[in-house]
């Protein structure tokens, strides 16, 4: 399974390139806007930035594999084929934990120009990051593969559309019922995993029974 | 004998398509090279993706060495190499990359052997696979088919893409790799000079099923096809000829045994059978 983790992660290379070169100049951007903008609003408009095209890049580099008929192939090699839904979810979670990194970084970048960043706000990007992280590439992936790769930009959209929608409304109805919004956080992250872990086991079931 | 291919009653159909596989059965057996021969929508890539379990099959058995092969079969897999008429290998890689992903998966994969079949035919090692040609493509797809020691070779239409001084040479491969009596091939292919170059038994599908099974020295020396009148067919019994043609004002004859017809028939004159002229007589189509 380790080769079909490197052929996944040559597969994204060049998104993930992009994704850290997309940070790097977000990173130089929100310190323009600094000047501008309150510290905090300049850093999630970044960080929300990085996320989306993070996000993008490894949609798309998934379909590529289609494209590319080497999903056909990895049914011929010596793997199981659940072992192939285990690796492009391992990419999935690695690439997240990149772009969580990134994340990290840029507001250590602001930190260390000393400015005012407020925790609830960070909370709020990192809370809101994991879950397009795990829900958008995970779901879009599964519809995909049950419905057909050809439609994956439709499915991304569908699928960020719904995360942006869940997350919202959850802090929304939650704020109004007078949650403690850690605590919301802490709810949307249940959330996320549930839905990563119920997206791998679904396409699991899916690609079993799938014909290439 | 030993059979490194069964298929027996393999039947298969699709819900939006009126196309199916209909009861196909044959056998390789250990060492053997089959030519799988049919037009373009016979059924060939449907049986040999039934092989390969890409897709699933309705009903019936398919063994590959004694045994069928359960998504599990890690061991069998890399016993078996591939290569289909399309490229199959994610193309922003480069050869290079691609050796250290097939080594990371398969248990015998052989750097050495595939840096050497890279360099026998001429493929940069550096270059993204997305620059190269379709043929080129082939080649690659050989090159790691040959490089983990795989004891059987399922190719689908492989040839088809090269050049005819590459074919010669890839044919060539094909023939040192049968030499090891432990090692099989199942080659689908349009081209029946391919074909009748190192396969050692034939077998025609059309429209899904299996029209004949034979070995190809037999299709060669002793079928035949007699070019005769009108009224010369009429006086054959049906028992005489496997399938007839009619082509301009003559009608051609296939026939099991060109001597035996001869002899029952001096006057019409029998030529040998080649692959092209058997499909196209028994071929459902032109029957």
């Amino acid at each position: 399974m380790f080769g079909l983790i490197r052929n996944n992660f040559y597969a994204v290379g060049s998104s993930l390139k992009w994704m850290v070169g997309s940070y790097l100049v977000i990173i130089v951007l929100s310190i323009i806007s600094n000047m501008v903008f309150p510290a905090q609003r300049g850093l999630l408009l970044g960080a929300m930035g990085g996320i989306f095209g993070g996000i993008c890049g490894l949609s798309s580099a998934i379909s590529k594999d289609v494209k590319c008929k080497w999903n056909t192939y990895e049914i011929i090699l010596p793997i199981r084929r659940s072992d192939v839904i285990k690796a492009r979810y391992i990419t999935i979670l690695m690439y997240a934990l990149i772009s969580m990194f990134c994340v990290t970084t840029i507001v250590g970048v602001w930190n260390l120009l000393g400015s005012e960043i407020v925790a609830e706000e960070i909370g709020n990007i990192y809370t809101f990051g994991f879950m397009l992280m795990l829900v958008v590439p995970t779901s879009t992936f599964l519809l995909a593969l049950k419905f057909g790769f050809d439609k994956n930009e439709l499915f991304l959209m569908f699928t960020l559309g719904f995360s942006i929608v869940l997350y919202f409304s959850t802090f929304i109805s939650g704020g109004k019922m007078q949650y403690d919004k850690t605590a919301l956080n802490i709810g949307v992250c249940i959330i996320s995993i549930l839905v990563f872990v119920a997206a791998y086991c679904i396409s699991i079931y899916v690609n079993n029974r799938k014909e290439f | 004998m030993e059979y490194t291919l069964e298929v027996n009653n393999l039947c298969k159909s699709y819900k939006k398509s009126t196309f199916k596989l209909d009861d196909i059965s044959f056998v390789i057996p250990k060492g053997g090279v089959m030519g799988f021969v049919g037009k373009n929508g016979a059924g060939k890539s449907t049986v040999i993706r039934s092989i390969l379990n890409i897709i699933n099959k309705d009903s019936g058995e398919i063994k590959i060495f004694g045994k069928e092969m359960l998504d599990a079969d890690k061991k069998m897999r890399n016993d078996i190499g591939v290569v289909f008429d399309f490229p199959t290998f994610y193309n922003e890689l480069t050869a290079q990359q691609l050796d250290k992903v097939l080594a990371d998966i398969y248990d015998y994969w052989n750097h050495d052997k595939f840096i050497e079949l890279l360099l026998k035919y001429d493929l940069d090692i550096h270059k993204k696979i997305n620059k190269y040609s379709s043929g080129m493509l082939l080649k690659l797809s050989l090159c790691v088919a040959m490089s983990h020691g795989a004891k059987f070779l399922i190719l689908d239409e492989a040839t088809s893409g090269l050049d005819p001084v590459v074919r010669e040479e890839v044919l060539d491969a094909f023939l040192e790799f049968v030499e090891d009596e432990n090692n099989t091939i199942l080659m689908s292919s349009h081209i029946s000079s391919d074909l009748e170059k190192i396969a050692d038994y034939i077998t025609f599908i059309d429209e899904g099923k299996i029209i004949l099974t034979e070995n190809k020295d037999t299709l060669i020396y002793e079928y035949g096809v007699a070019k005769i009148k009108q009224e010369d067919f009429d006086k054959l019994q049906a028992t005489e000829y496997i399938a007839s043609r009619i082509r301009g004002l003559h009608i051609e004859v296939l026939v099991m045994n060109k001597y035996e017809f001869s002899k029952c028939h001096p006057t019409l004159l029998v030529d040998n059978a080649m692959l092209d002229d058997i499909l196209r007589l028994i071929s459902k189509e032109e029957r």
